[in-house]
């Protein structure tokens, strides 16, 4: 069937929508974020930590909020990337940037090899196999004492300065400014896959896997893609992690770190990735907060706060506020219509 | 010639149901072919087995006398074989827009770019915005399809399989629910299809039917009750019987 | 070796007893219950404080144990996971995910993060001497016994009674017995706290062998998913069969490979997956 394509020339509206040009509030999320390196110089280690938690959290968004595939067991990839980085280090490579760069590319690798495993079957079965290789891998490396240092955690790594010029210091400055641009050049990259053609491709799955199969798209492959990507991106937040804090203890491959960016995606508004971005932030404030309050019990207050989301928050901060966003500069009125 | 679509000795049996029995049917290029029957005759499993949704139990499927009996769904809807499904099975959050450019990089075989945008090429573009005004859905197209209208859906639902540019299309119950008026757009639309796509629409409605049908098959218990042009069909006693008869359409 | 074996087969009798009830919530109600070791870990504890503290006689507590649990999953059932059913299952894991990061922090203020240790009676102490080289923990042995009853009453009820064959129904199919009249809610909640009583009695038998502590909400998660996926669904034997494999090859790993102990249940668990992700012998859930 051939569709003429002499009609009139769509709208130049639907080029400027599926182009998805930066708008004026993600230029100001970027120029804060830079700016609180000057706002807030005494918090700078806290948000380090904090981009290396939303880049975590971001790569958990693209697998989630994007495709729709849920796993409980992402932190293998960040626990991977952090050891990675951790004993390239303390064999004598410290430079970062290959640190990073051979943290992403093992932990992608563990990703793709793993895909075949993850992505059959029903959601339940995912969650299972995803938290259950997690523990293998947890495990693993708890038992290979040689390589790891077991429960004791990887000692003695040094890092290299940056370039060779900056090093990291006491106050967390060059951490801060390295782990955001880190995030930065790695949100430019999911944000460029998001919309893309392969990206658009992943919100049809995530929508409606039967259909897109009807359309000609092999629905597998595509995930073993976005989970090999996602799983690299944890990689090299690992690698961050491990790099700004010169250290590497198994906490990184558990259950805790995967469900807490699970929640840090849905607070912040799933599909969205300044969602994730904002959500591990505000998780990480509040976990400081809670630890300060009750420093052996803030769990507890956590727990409540993941139930409280799923009970009462679908669709995130994010999502909330860009519904009231929409709602008020639509007009009140206008209710939306739905199909039986 | 060829048969665009061929079915051979098609069985479907879950357990000791036999669903599809022994079906055997051919189409030729350009043919407006239409399969009637009761509720349970099997339908909706025959576009299953054609579209690999479902295996059969034993028989032949070609597409253009290709065998794509053992075929995956996604590698019939390449060869050309595209569908539209009796619920909607669309993209809630997308808009129409975006689900149509998706089902159109899908076809040309660059939905895989994950580095370029998706306005690179303006001709998808074109081409979108060209199938969404024809089929009347140029005004909402920016608009989340969960918030379309049902009718709208339903002509969306068609859009996505149009975008395929398929040569065989299967039609299972486009007018499923749709209003009066919903259904002469949708029969506007269906009639103004290209003459070289091969149509297999599958329906309730006797006056749709019987006005868009060529051939039509009458499908009773899985296998074929009786085939023919429309008149031929209207007039058959047996047909009467276990399906005009029993919905009162005639 | 024929100890381990028993030891094993007393570990997985345990195990059933703490997971059956799971197998219902999660495979029957398609409800992702990662919190089953919360009502688990409740009758355990309570056993423990009314034992230790009150000095309730040990036979008096498992009751009170499987009640404690049993209330426990109604009040959450009615409160919480009933607003939840229709929710994805992102939401009911992050639900169940707090449940239990709250429930273990709350164990560990209440009760300390140390082991709990429990007094067996006198008549469960000590070991039977069967022949050389073989010796039988009485207490072991009780619990064997003790869990097939369990077992063999489970499965008289489900095959023999109105409320098993109304379970049956709807774990067939759930929307017919919906429209057949019945009321598949309330079955599945009464079926919900009865799976969590099972979980606190065999807890609260297992304070010594199953090492209980605030952590075990997360420790026997995967335990308790191993059990369902290779269980299956629906059926009695299945997750039995499960458990006893499972605490075989648990006790015999960490006796014979400490090293990789662990290693082996979580091999077990993702091969078992992969391979059959709807159960060993268990029918797909048909919903």
């Amino acid at each position: 069937m051939i569709v003429e394509a002499k009609s009139a020339a769509p709208p130049t509206e639907d080029e400027r929508r599926l182009r998805a040009p930066w708008r004026s509030v993600e230029i100001a999320f970027w120029v804060l974020a830079a700016a609180a390196y000057l706002l807030l110089p005494h918090q700078l280690p806290l948000l380090a930590q904090a981009a290396i938690g939303g880049l975590f959290a971001l790569s958990v968004d693209l697998l989630l909020g994007i495709a729709g595939v849920m796993s409980l067991g992402h932190a293998a990839f960040f626990g991977i990337g952090g050891y990675v980085a951790g004993l390239l280090a303390q064999s004598g490579w410290g430079e970062p940037l290959s640190g990073l760069v051979a943290a992403g590319l093992v932990a992608g690798g563990c990703g793709f090899l793993s895909s075949f495993l993850v992505l059959r079957g029903s959601d339940l079965t995912r969650l299972m196999v995803t938290l259950g290789i997690s523990l293998l891998v947890m495990e693993a490396a708890n038992r290979m004492t040689w390589l790891t240092g077991g429960s004791d955690g990887l000692q003695g790594i040094d890092v290299w300065p940056i370039f060779g010029v900056w090093e990291f210091d006491l106050y967390g400055r060059t951490a801060y400014v390295y782990a955001l641009g880190v995030l930065f050049a790695c949100f430019l990259l999911v944000r460029r896959v998001v919309h893309s053609p392969f990206g658009l491709t992943l919100r049809g799955i995530k929508g409606n896997p039967r259909r897109m199969s009807a359309l000609g798209t092999p629905v597998g492959r595509r995930l073993v893609g976005v989970y090999t990507l996602a799983a690299a991106l944890a990689g090299i937040a690992g690698a961050l992690l491990t790099q700004t804090t010169q250290f590497v203890s198994l906490d990184v491959f558990g259950f805790d770190k995967s469900s807490e960016a699970l929640l840090a995606v849905v607070l912040g508004g799933a599909g969205t990735l300044y969602g994730a971005i904002v959500g591990a932030l505000m998780l990480m404030e509040l976990e400081t907060l809670l630890a300060r309050i009750t420093p052996e019990y803030w769990q507890f207050w956590i727990g409540i706060a993941f139930m409280a989301q799923a009970l009462y928050a679908r669709g995130g901060i994010l999502g909330f506020t860009v519904r009231l966003w929409t709602r008020l500069r639509r007009g009140v009125a206008a209710p939306s219509r739905t199909a039986p | 010639m060829t048969p665009a679509l061929e079915m051979r000795r098609l069985t479907k049996s879950f357990g000791g149901l036999v669903v599809t029995n022994n079906v055997s049917l051919s189409l030729a290029p350009g043919e407006r072919h239409a399969l009637i029957g009761p509720n349970g005759a099997g339908k909706t499993t025959l576009v299953n087995l054609l579209t690999g949704v479902l295996a059969p139990s034993s028989g032949e499927i070609l597409l253009h006398g290709e065998h794509i009996t053992e075929k995956r769904p996604y590698l019939r809807a390449r060869l050309g074989l595209a569908r539209t499904f009796q619920v909607n099975q669309l993209f809630p959050l997308l808009t129409p827009l975006e689900a149509v450019v998706m089902a159109i990089l899908q076809r040309r075989g660059i939905a895989t770019r994950w580095w370029s945008g998706l306005t690179r090429d303006r001709a998808v573009l074109d081409e979108a915005w060209a199938l969404l005004e024809r089929l009347g859905l140029g005004d909402c197209r920016h608009e989340p399809t969960r918030e379309l209208p049902y009718g709208r859906q339903r002509l969306l639902e068609i859009a996505l399989a149009l975008a395929l540019q398929p040569r065989v299309l299967l039609l299972d119950e486009p007018a499923a629910g749709v209003s009066e008026t919903e259904g002469r757009d949708l029969f506007t639309t269906l009639a103004a299809l290209p003459p070289e796509v091969t149509v297999l629409l599958i329906d309730h409605d006797m006056d749709l039917v019987f006005r868009f049908a060529e051939r039509i098959t009458v499908l009773v218990g899985g296998a074929v009750l009786v085939q023919g042009p429309p008149q031929q069909i209207a007039a058959d006693p047996r047909v009467r019987e276990v399906y005009l008869g029993a919905e009162s359409h005639g | 070796m024929l100890t381990v074996l028993f030891d094993g087969i007393a570990t997985g009798a345990l195990l059933f007893l703490s997971s059956v009830g799971l197998s219902v919530t999660l495979g029957v109600m398609n409800f992702v219950n990662l919190a089953h070791g919360v009502f688990a870990m409740t009758g355990g504890y309570v056993a423990v404080v009314l034992l230790n503290r009150w000095g309730v006689p040990f036979l008096a507590t498992l009751p009170a144990a499987f009640a404690a649990s049993a209330g426990l999953g109604v009040v959450v059932e009615r409160l919480f996971y009933r607003k939840l059913y229709d929710a994805g299952a992102l939401e009911q894991v992050l639900f169940t995910t707090g449940l239990v990061f709250a429930a273990m922090a709350a164990a560990a203020f209440l009760m300390g993060s140390q082991h709990q240790i429990i007094q067996l009676p006198a008549f469960l102490a000590g070991q039977f001497h069967l022949f050389k080289g073989f010796d039988l923990g009485v207490y072991r042995l009780f619990l064997i016994v003790f869990c097939g009853c369990v077992a063999l009453a489970l499965q008289l009820v489900l095959s023999r009674t109105r409320f098993g064959s109304r379970l049956r129904a709807a774990v067939d199919n759930a929307t017919v017995a919906n429209a057949l009249g019945i009321n598949v809610g309330r079955l599945f909640a009464v079926t919900f706290a009865v799976g969590c009583g099972l979980a606190g009695l065999g807890a609260a038998l297992g304070v010594e062998i199953l090492n209980l502590d605030p952590s075990f909400p997360l420790k026997f998660l995967v335990y308790f998913l191993i059990v369902v996926a290779a269980g299956g669904t629906g059926t009695i034997s299945g997750p039995l069969l499960a458990s006893l494999v499972l605490g075989i090859c648990d006790v015999a790993g960490k006796y014979y490979v400490p090293d990789i102990g662990a290693f082996i249940i979580y091999g077990v668990m993702v091969a078992m997956l992969i391979w059959r992700p709807h159960g060993l012998f268990g029918r797909r859930a048909v919903r």
